[in-house]
């Protein structure tokens, strides 16, 4: 599957839920959805269906969350799954983005 | 970082060539345990890397789109060979690698050898510039190198999920197999 983001917004939040894969070929559209967030200053993501990431689609996620970190947005990070939650680890992402942001 | 790629066999001339890349082939399977070769054209095209094989999938690597159809592609031939966990552990190198053909070389090719019940090899080649071995020991071995704009993780991966990787390189380009054992 490509990547699609479906925004839910709360009264306080907005959630972002990831469909679908994170690679070098899908990161370029979380560069379009940082611009298109209203003013909500706190945003879940939520990767319950998020299929598939690779290092790139990893970098590109980081890049994302501190974009939005610089904005004072606070964020948070829910529903990884198993498979994920092992390529965090072994790359060490939880230590380099801060363990804070994410439901764990 | 820029990287400068130097033809180390004019620089150093043909023997001190071959003794840096002994050397480092050496050094990469020691810290490796044995499971990065580093081998040379000759050594490499007498590798026998399977006896018999049962299905073989190849697929260009043209552009950024080409990755998710050869995972896609790739799931489907490798379902039902090893566990879920397995082939997800495969499908990320797979990922990986073809990602790290475009960066460096913009396109490629790749192959995917089915060796029921013995083996799965993932084969990516491409004619790009090469990679300097002097630097093969950080991009394995270094947390976040990268002579891209990158996480620099790539080979990390590789390193911990596959069971061999063998390594073919110089100006003329690339080609990496890794073995995943079944």
């Amino acid at each position: 599957m490509n990547f699609k983001i479906d925004i839910v917004e709360g009264k306080q939040d907005l959630e972002l839920v990831f469909n679908g894969d994170l690679d070098m070929n899908t990161i370029k559209m979380l560069r379009d959805y940082k611009d298109k967030l209203k003013d909500h200053s706190g945003i879940v993501i939520n990767l319950d269906n998020l299929d598939f990431i690779d290092s790139t689609g990893i970098k590109g996620f980081i890049t994302f969350i501190e974009s939005l970190t610089k904005q004072n947005k606070t964020v948070k990070v829910k529903n990884i799954k198993p498979e994920i939650n092992e390529i965090f680890e072994l790359l060490d992402i939880y230590e380099m983005v801060g363990k804070g942001i994410f439901d764990l | 970082m820029n990287v400068k790629k130097i033809d180390r066999s004019r620089k150093f001339g043909e023997n001190s060539y071959s003794a840096l890349f002994s050397e480092i082939a050496n050094q990469l399977s020691e810290m490796s345990n044995g499971k990065i070769v580093l081998l040379s054209d000759k050594d490499f095209k007498q590798i026998s890397f399977f006896e018999s094989i049962i299905n073989v999938l190849m697929f260009p690597i043209n552009k950024a789109e080409d990755i998710m159809k050869i995972r896609e592609k790739s799931r489907i031939m490798l379902n039902g060979s090893a566990t879920e966990k397995k082939i997800g552990k495969i499908i990320l190198c797979i990922s990986e690698l073809t990602t790290n053909v475009l960066k460096h070389a913009k396109k490629g090719n790749y192959e995917l050898l089915l060796e029921k019940d013995k083996r799965i090899l993932v084969w990516v080649s491409d004619k790009g510039n090469g990679i300097n071995i002097d630097l093969l020991e950080r991009a394995f071995f270094e947390k976040g190198f990268s002579t891209k704009k990158s996480l620099g993780y790539g080979m990390k991966i590789i390193l911990s999920y596959s069971d061999k990787i063998y390594i073919n390189t110089d100006n003329t380009g690339t080609s990496i197999v890794l073995e995943f054992l079944l």
